[in-house]
């Protein structure tokens, strides 16, 4: 289209935008009738929950997650030492009438070189969060954690 | 953000509002929700004791027992990360309101059988809350002090009446609970020592 068409007031470029970020919107929220089996898990994601560590070994890494949960408020559901795994719940009322299930499961793997991952899914009731700030807030409170640990501090 | 031209300004502030909607995505979070909240180093020390304890297992072990004095059910034990989570229901009403609650139905049925009419809904069954109760302990070497051990605690709440709504949840913050708790894991130990 080589020049603007006014339709209803708007002009028919400017409602273009609008039909397409809609379209957009309405995609991002619908349900769908086959359920979400893969996840959207990309590899960006996974790098926004992932940090790695060489200060603490697995074990003692495993601690420091385990106590940065706790100082969040999470109860722990599951524990494996062997497999390094985490799973854990807080149940979070925000302004006294918004109540959330937020739940946790955190990994922690040797790589190498002496280093450890620490790789972290966070959900808020039934939708998982993908937001880096929220998984950025996570790991500045296990970096204190660690720290604690490092410095033999219960 | 510059908006390409021809986008008239009512289209734009239209536009802007489904940007700023998919950029938010479909939930939203809590700022602070993952955020460290600034009395948890406070909250950390009254959750923690250190026991002059040497034996890791002999914590866990008075800790079970206590749990189940307690009344609570054991939902997941790791030895070897020290960590043990129970849970519990209970109601949220008090001994003495369901005194008067069961002493209103008495009064009801009484007046219905004297009066022949049918009485109405029972005030017990209508009134009582429950509390969900979560605990998870975890017992670890002691970092400061060697041959003892520390032991945190964490316990959430969630109040739900008759209907299955939430009145009130999360962590329980009163220092005094977890101090009655250590008070108490503290005698249990003391018992698991004199019968050893």
């Amino acid at each position: 289209m080589s020049h603007c068409v006014r339709w209803w007031g708007f002009r028919w470029r400017g409602l273009r935008w609008c039909v397409v970020l809609l379209c957009a919107a309405l995609v991002g929220c619908a349900s769908t009738t086959t359920p979400d089996v893969m996840g959207s898990g990309s590899l960006e994601t996974r790098q926004i929950q992932t940090r790695e560590y060489d200060t603490l070994d697995r074990r003692m890494t495993l601690r420091s997650v385990v106590a940065t949960l706790q100082d969040l408020g999470f109860t722990i559901d599951t524990a494996d030492l062997a497999l390094g795994t985490i799973t854990a719940r807080r149940l979070y009322q925000h302004k006294q009438y918004e109540n959330y299930l937020m739940r946790m499961t955190v990994t922690v793997r040797e790589r190498e070189g002496d280093r450890v991952a620490v790789r972290v899914n966070a959900r808020l009731d039934d939708q998982a969060i993908t937001d880096p700030k929220t998984y950025q807030d996570f790991f500045v409170a296990l970096d204190k954690a660690m720290f604690l640990t490092l410095h033999k501090v219960d | 953000m510059r908006f390409p031209q021809g986008l008239a300004s009512p289209a734009r502030g239209i536009s802007v509002i489904l940007l700023i909607g998919l950029a938010s995505g479909c939930a939203s979070i809590p700022e602070e929700a993952y955020r460290l909240p600034p009395s948890s180093l406070s909250a950390r020390e009254a959750q923690t004791r250190t026991f002059d304890v040497a034996d890791e297992s002999e914590i866990l072990q008075a800790t079970v027992a206590l749990l189940q004095d307690m009344e609570y059910n054991l939902d997941t034990i790791e030895p070897p990360l020290g960590i043990l989570s129970a849970s519990k229901v209970v109601d949220a009403d008090s001994t003495r309101q369901k005194a008067g609650l069961i002493a209103a139905d008495v009064a009801a049925v009484i007046l219905s059988v004297l009066s022949g009419s049918s009485p109405g809904d029972s005030a017990y069954d209508t009134a009582d809350d429950e509390f969900r109760l979560k605990i998870t302990l975890v017992v670890l070497p002691s970092l400061a002090r060697e041959g003892e051990h520390t032991a945190r605690i964490t316990l959430q709440q969630t109040l739900i009446d008759k209907a299955a709504r939430v009145k009130k949840m999360g962590v329980i913050d009163d220092p005094v609970v977890y101090q009655e708790i250590f008070e108490k894991l503290s005698k249990a130990l003391f018992l698991e020592g004199a019968e050893q």
